[in-house]
Order: C-alpha cells, then structure tokens, then sequence
C-alpha cells in the first residue's frame, strides 16, 4: 500500500506540470476556430514545430547495483529518533545489493542536441547482511523487501539523431538514499526493535542511452551507468517517454 | 519473483510503446472527410488540401481595416489542411497562397486571407504531424458576386521551390454551397 502510494506521488509530481496546463485550459472557452478569432489557441498551434514544447517526459524500469561497502550508515530506531548506530557498509558482509523499481524522468532541449532534465528513481531490494554489532547494538537481517534506494538530481546530456534510432551520453549528478531495515537490539537487552541504517550521499553517474522512436513522438530507450563516486554502483534502466516534438526536432 | 512491480512495469513500457501517438501517412488528409480527395496537393513533404464553406456570418468590422469596402456578401471561409510525409520538419507558408477571385462577368481579383492578429507566418509543419486551419478570405474592392475562387499553392512550401502544382479551384453552386473543380 506504501509503495503505491509513493508511485502516485511520482507519477504526481512528473505529470503535474502537463495536468496544470490541462487545468489552465479548462477555463477557457473557445468561440470559434477560425484564425485571428480563437480564444484560446492561435494559428500553428498543434502541427507546427515552431508551436511544439521541446520536452520529454519518461518513465521506466530501473535495476541498480549498489555497494554498500566504504559508505557509513547511520542507524536509527523510529522516525525521529537520533542516531544510535553507526557502521561502514563492508561491516554488514553485503558487496552488493541488487535493486528493482522505477525512475521519472523529464528534460527539456536547450538547443538542438543539448537538454537538461530531472530524474527521479525509486527502487527496491532485499538484502542479505550479516548479523553484525554496532555501538552495542546487535544487527540481524529482517525479511522482506528491506532495503531501498532513492536518486534525485538532475541530468545534462547530448543527443546524437540517427534515424529511427539516437544516441545519449549523459551526466547526471545528485543526492542519492541508501536505507538498510535491520532488526536491531542492543546487547544487553532481548528487546528487539525495527532498526533503519541510511545513507545520504551524491552520485556522479555518467550514463549512455539508446532509443528507439516508437512513433514521432514516443520512445522506448535502454539505458545504462555507473557511478563515478563508487564505481561498483551501476544502474540500467528500460524506459518509455513521451516528447513535444516529433524526433525531437531532429531526425537525422 | 520477489519484485512483482518490474513485470508490470516492463508491460506498461512495452504496451505503451506499441500504442504510442501515429504520425501522418502521406495522402492522410483525403481520409479526414472534410478535403475532398480533387483539392488535395502535394508540394515536396507537404499535403496541402482546401475548402471553401460559406461564412455564418460576416466577420466583425474590424477584420476589413485597409479595405475599400466590405464585400455584398461575405466571403467564404477557406479551410486547410496540411500534413507533413517527412520525417523532418518542412516548411509551411500560407501567406504565400493566391487566391483569386472570378466574377461572373469574367472579370478576376486577388482576395486576401484575413488575419487580424498577423499570425499567418511562416512555419515548419513538425514531422509526420499535420494541421487544420481556417482563414476568413476578404476583398480588397467592393465585390462583384463570384463565380469561381481559386488558391494557388506554388509558393506555400518554400523547401520545395521547383514544385509546381495547379491551382485548387472551387465553383459557386447556388444553394449548394462551393464544390472543387
């Protein structure tokens, strides 16, 4: 139920923009549809690509591999308490984590090639540490999806048009959440409580995508990097995208 | 499977990609019913189609600024359509079209698209897409009662300069509206 309601708030949040400008043009009437007489649109609008919005709007599949080892977690027990454990990554015996889930991505072009965007990845995974102490508390593995990762941030990239096909290299660059459930215990007691390690950290990731046009204005696109602040970190992703312009004003 | 979201994910990408907006064929904008197949041309890329349907009612008194004099009756409402075959961008000018008025007495005028707000430029008809307009036509002389109004679409597609097609013409039926010739 939680994860539905996070996949709604991003959905939410990469549609808001489009829903805005839907709900601005509810209120206006039109009252005629011929050119210099229009309310609510004007001529070129709808076929033209002088009148076309060059963004793109995304939304896929995304598979991580992210190492946990020479990263510190921050352990805490409830939402707002302080911090009561810290450990290193490599302590929980974990060298990799793979993680499933999605990413929501919008950009918009700055010229013909160069765009900027936002991406926004949620994914999920269910980790097998050790059981292992920290600070005078024992950690042991919980069941379950117990593991998730967020990335939020920008990305700069280059489009290279080639047919029904093109090429990006991109960069993206922002905070990303690393958060380890634990059953957590402190030694000298049998109580045993739901206990979250969290990392908060950057990533630097350079990434290299395909797509393939669909149809003038829609793309699937596979997708792959590695982040350059731990590159043991790698990420993939398989996405479907709407754009404002057919072939993003570039064919070829 | 442990992770039940990446299947429905994976059919969402793949279903929405097939189903994915359909860009213009060439020769689509016969098939809009609202073009007759006769008043369609082809200029490089670009499918450009017209036609001629009576107005309602006559445009508002500030439409025919810079005229001499507002037409008997008013002027049909030109109707266009264009599509774009190409996969790239391709560049559209209405204001290039000619329009010429015959009178039934033989005599022939240039008429005017009316464009209150200069909005008729030129532009590129994205790829694959294709677009509907409307435009009042206006005269520029008081008018004699109009036989035939021909639009001539040579200069309307400045990426296809060599492109000559003959002119779109439409006859005044009494009652029954114009009909392409």
């Amino acid at each position: 139920m939680r994860l539905a309601t996070v996949i709604g708030v991003g959905l939410a949040a990469l549609l808001a923009p489009a829903l805005a400008q839907a709900g601005s043009h509810k209120h206006c009437v039109e009252t005629s549809d011929v050119v210099g007489e229009r309310s609510c649109s004007r001529y070129g609008v709808g076929w033209s690509s002088e009148h076309a919005v060059p963004i793109v709007l995304g939304l896929g599949a995304f598979h991580g591999q992210v190492s946990p080892i020479g990263r510190s977690f921050a352990g805490k027990i409830g939402k707002n308490s302080p911090t009561l454990y810290d450990y290193q990554g490599g302590e929980a015996g974990l060298s990799s984590v793979s993680t499933y889930g999605f990413d929501l991505r919008t950009h918009g072009f700055l010229t013909r090639s160069l765009y900027l965007g936002f991406d926004w990845t949620m994914a999920f995974a269910h980790a097998r540490p050790n059981a292992h102490h920290a600070d005078g508390w024992a950690l042991s593995p919980r069941d379950g999806v117990n593991f998730f990762q967020i990335r939020v941030g920008p990305a700069l990239g280059l489009r290279i048009p080639a047919g029904r096909l093109s090429f990006r290299g991109e960069l993206g660059v922002g905070l990303q959440i690393l958060s380890l459930s634990q059953n957590a215990r402190p030694l000298q007691s049998t109580a045993s409580s739901v206990g979250s390690a969290t990392y908060v950290g950057g990533y630097l990731e350079p990434r290299l995508a395909v797509d393939a046009w669909t149809s003038p204005w829609s793309t699937i696109s596979l997708w792959g990097g590695v982040n350059a602040l731990h590159p043991a970190d790698r990420s993939f992703g398989l996405g479907f995208a709407l754009h404002g312009r057919a072939f993003d004003g570039v064919f070829d | 499977m442990r992770f039940p979201l990446l299947w429905p994910l994976l059919a969402v990408v793949s279903l929405a990609s097939a189903c994915g907006p359909a860009g213009y064929r060439a020769n689509g904008i016969a098939s809009a019913g609202d073009v007759a197949p006769a008043a369609v041309r082809t200029l490089g890329c670009l499918d450009v189609g017209f036609d001629l349907s009576d107005a309602s009612a006559a445009a508002s008194a500030s439409d025919w600024s810079g005229m001499t004099a507002a037409p008997a009756r008013p002027l049909p409402i030109l109707l266009v359509r264009v599509g774009n075959r190409c996969p790239r961008p391709a560049a559209f000018d209405l204001s290039k079209a000619r329009v010429v008025a015959h009178g039934i007495d033989g005599s022939s005028r240039r008429l005017v698209l009316i464009d209150p707000r200069a909005e008729i430029v030129p532009l590129h008809v994205d790829a694959y897409a294709q677009g509907r307009e409307k435009v009042r036509l206006g005269d520029t002389i008081t008018a004699a009662p109009v036989s035939k109004i021909c639009v001539h679409v040579d200069a309307i597609a400045p990426d296809a300069p060599g492109t000559s097609a003959p002119p779109v013409c439409f006859e005044a039926f009494a009652g029954l509206g114009w009909e392409v010739r």
